[in-house]
């Protein structure tokens, strides 16, 4: 053995450097999957933020309508009553006790709407703003899920440059395996080349993978 | 040759072969990678689109139906205090009325060029279309469009990916033949392997070249047309169909394939006053000859030839719309109708009987598993506009109509089929509703001449000219003779305005009369008011007797 070695270095020299460059390549190729995987899971979770945030934003805007509509029963009411008031200023007799009735009904009505509603969204102006309603229920989901999909869609952009740069790596270390493959099918001067050739084409590989593994690429 | 020179070319092969397999992985990663993109960008947009649907439908509902029907109702109310002459009551219905203005963006809120959507001093309606496209239409159009371009990349990425996988399967064949010939010492043996390895290996490569070269076209990536075609169907939504037709034109000038954009357009030029029938026929073969597979253009297609006349092709286009829709009751009544024109009466009942009963097979099970009547809107109106088509027809031979022109109509062909057919698509609608299943029996009772009287808003009868009634028509009510009635029997009476069916006016109720006697002064409107008055127009008004035609009368108001 000592004696082939001796005859031959260069065989010996390209047979352990395919044995490190398939290792290598492995590692890399593993790497990759595992990017591709995440890049898939980020994919997942990216798509349950989006139906998060539609189910919280649809269910909020129903609930808040919900209540807008109560409002404006409330508003109704509430004008009458006030409207009821006016007309209760110059009048007497039983005409006056007929308006008091009205009054008194429409102010129960008014009491009964407003516990139909969230109040602390009605403005100076009585006007009842849903947006709000929507944004404070959207803000209280966010606490407890997850309402933001773009970090997610980005990280699987990343991660699926990632798996595809490993994998061209992993080609370049494949057409280096080739060469030095072939280096025993040439003789002489062809024979060197091919193994520069092979041991250049791996090295390129291989660095290039470390660099886009370190996520200095 | 030697048999160390023939290892080497194999080994030599072989290695070539693995550099192309490992390019060739890598290009189907790629593609894998660009089908999961596209697939991730598709849900995401289906998600969004449907649940801004329904943000959308709430607010608008909301706006409208709670909003401003509380605003219409004071505003009626302060009209009719006003006209009791209490004026102080009618200015604090007024001020309440004004003051619900602000809790509406319908009612107080503008569109992004500065127009109100609803102009209290001018207008009686807000303009809730106007407000529909521009709070989610328009969005919702665009999103659905962006799920299904990127639909279409999704299944071009995931063929082109699959596509590779098969190359590489043939790259494996292909070594493992130049292994076996590196191995087998007969010549004759070891050359067919050879030979047989590099044409597997030329065919694997030239398809994936193939493969690789052929781009996957992305709606997406086409200029802005996604961006009009939305535009477009937010100006059809609002009836701005000449709008809409300038937006299809700029979304298929930036996407020439464009087939959605095609049928919008189509729909737009048949929806344009004037409608162009010619123009619309063009758009919808473009977009059936750029989506052979949808099942929306062939039946588009049949109407408008229908319209133009051309009723064996209409036939022929129903026909297709059925290959992709089977069973579909609107295809079937459009194979019909183009008969009746052809004069194939015989032919067109059958069609007509075919489609009626795939429409009592579709209630028949929707109400076997509902436990109650359950026949579907779509399907009920479907089964009117199709008798509306046959009485239209019948009126074009009758020289009162002119779509489809006569003259293309079959010579021979009386109005009375027509009617015939109608009359009976009108009792099966009726009886689904009522009974769930098609009319059975035959009709027993007799109604006789409907007769119309009316009275103005004072209360005061009006004196009809023939059967035309002036001046300010508050209530008409109708008057007839019967026979043959039975006690539980269902009564319906329907109401046309101008040929359109008065939806909210239509009656049904249980007979619980005499055999035979009078109905006097039965009120065609079901809730008169003294704001109620009679729009001018041609009225026509249908009894019919357990689902089926019992008589029909009319009258006129005329303008003031």
């Amino acid at each position: 053995m000592a004696d082939q070695d001796e005859k031959d270095p260069i065989e010996h020299w390209t047979a352990i450097l395919i044995a490190i460059v398939t290792v290598i390549a492995a590692v890399v190729a593993w790497r990759a999957s595992v990017a591709a995987d995440g890049a898939g899971d980020e994919d997942y979770d990216g798509l349950r933020a989006v139906v998060n945030v539609q189910e919280v934003q649809t269910l909020g805007t129903v609930e808040a309508y919900q209540h807008a509509q109560a409002y404006a029963n409330y508003r109704r009411y509430s004008e009458i009553s006030y409207s009821i008031g006016e007309e209760l200023k110059g009048t007497t007799g039983a005409k006056q006790k007929e308006l008091q009735e009205q009054q008194s009904e429409a102010d129960a009505m008014v009491d009964s709407k407003l516990k139909m509603f969230p109040n602390k969204f009605m403005d100076r102006n009585e006007k009842y703003h849903t947006d709000s309603e929507v944004g404070e229920y959207v803000a209280a989901e966010a606490k407890t899920r997850d309402l933001d999909p773009d970090p997610h869609f980005k990280q699987a952009e990343v991660l699926r440059a990632k798996a595809e740069n490993l994998l061209l790596g992993v080609v370049f270390m494949s057409l280096g395996l080739v060469c030095l493959t072939l280096v025993e099918t040439f003789e002489g001067g062809a024979r060197k080349g091919m193994l520069l050739l092979g041991v250049l084409l791996s090295l390129a590989g291989i660095v290039y993978s470390f660099l886009i593994e370190g996520g200095k690429l | 040759m030697s048999d160390e020179k023939f290892g080497r070319i194999i080994a030599v092969l072989i290695a070539i072969v693995t550099v192309f397999a490992a390019v060739i992985a890598q290009l189907e990663t790629v593609a894998g990678d660009n089908d999961d993109r596209a697939n991730r960008d598709g849900k995401a947009a289906s998600v969004e689109a449907f649940a801004l649907q329904v943000r959308g439908d709430s607010d608008s509902n909301y706006n409208y139906y709670t909003s401003y029907e509380q605003y219409r109702e004071l505003d009626t109310l302060a009209d009719t205090a006003e006209k009791n002459g209490n004026e102080k009551l009618a200015a604090r219905y007024r001020d309440m009325r004004d003051s619900l203005v602000n809790s509406s963006p319908l009612l107080s809120g503008k569109d992004p060029a500065g127009k109100a959507y609803f102009n209290s001093e001018e207008e009686s309606e807000p303009d809730v279309l106007r407000y529909e496209a521009d709070t989610y239409i328009e969005q919702v159009n665009k999103d659905l469009q962006i799920f299904k371009a990127a639909s279409v990349v999704k299944n071009d990425w995931d063929s082109k990916a699959n596509t590779y996988i098969v190359h590489l399967t043939l790259l494996a064949v292909s070594l493992f033949l130049f292994g076996l010939a590196g191995t087998i010492a007969t010549k004759a043996t070891r050359g067919i392997f050879t030979i047989g390895g590099l044409v597997i290996t030329g065919v694997a490569l030239a398809w994936a070249f193939q493969t690789w070269s052929k781009p996957v076209y992305d709606l997406r990536a086409q200029g802005k047309a996604i961006d009009h075609y939305a535009k477009g169907m937010a100006l059809s939504h609002q009836g701005l169909n000449n709008e809409a037709i300038k937006e299809f034109d700029a979304a298929i000038a930036d996407a020439p394939l464009y087939a959605d954009a095609y049928l919008e357009r189509g729909r737009c030029y048949l929806a344009a006053d004037p409608p162009d029938d010619k123009k619309a026929l063009e758009s919808f073969l473009k977009a059936r000859e750029l989506e052979p597979g949808d099942p929306s253009a062939p039946l588009e297609i049949a109407g408008v030839q229908y319209d133009l006349g051309q009723f064996a092709e209409a036939e022929k286009s129903a026909q297709e719309s059925l290959v992709g829709r089977p069973q579909d009751v609107e295809s079937q009544f459009m194979v019909a109708l183009a008969l009746m024109a052809q004069g194939k009466v015989e032919e067109s009942k059958k069609a007509y009987d075919v489609g009626l009963q795939w429409a009592g097979e579709n209630v028949a099970e929707l109400t076997k598993a509902a436990g109650e009547v359950r026949a579907p809107g779509e399907l009920i109106s479907t089964l009117e506009d199709a008798s509306v088509e046959l009485d239209n027809l019948a009126q074009v031979l009758n020289k009162i109509s002119d779509t489809p022109p006569l003259d293309k109509v079959a010579k021979d062909l009386k109005p009375e089929p027509c009617w015939e057919e109608s009359a009976k698509l009108v009792s099966w609608e009726l009886a689904l509703m009522n009974t769930g299943k098609g009319p059975e029996g035959q009709l027993t009772a007799k109604v006789g001449e409907l007769e119309f009287t009316a009275v103005d808003g004072e209360g005061n009868g009006i004196d009809p000219e023939g059967d035309k009634f002036s001046g300010d028509v508050a209530q008409v009510n109708i008057s007839y003779d019967y026979s043959g009635m039975k006690k539980g029997q269902m009564v319906t009476t329907r109401y046309f305005l101008n040929s359109e069916e008065l939806d909210s006016w239509r009656w049904t109720e249980k007979f619980d009369g005499e055999e035979s006697g009078r109905i006097e002064d039965d009120p065609c409107y079901p809730n008169y008011s003294s704001n109620f008055r009679f729009e001018p127009g041609h009225y026509v008004v249908e009894v019919f007797v357990d689902n089926k035609l019992a008589n029909t009368g009319e009258f006129d108001v005329a303008e003031k």
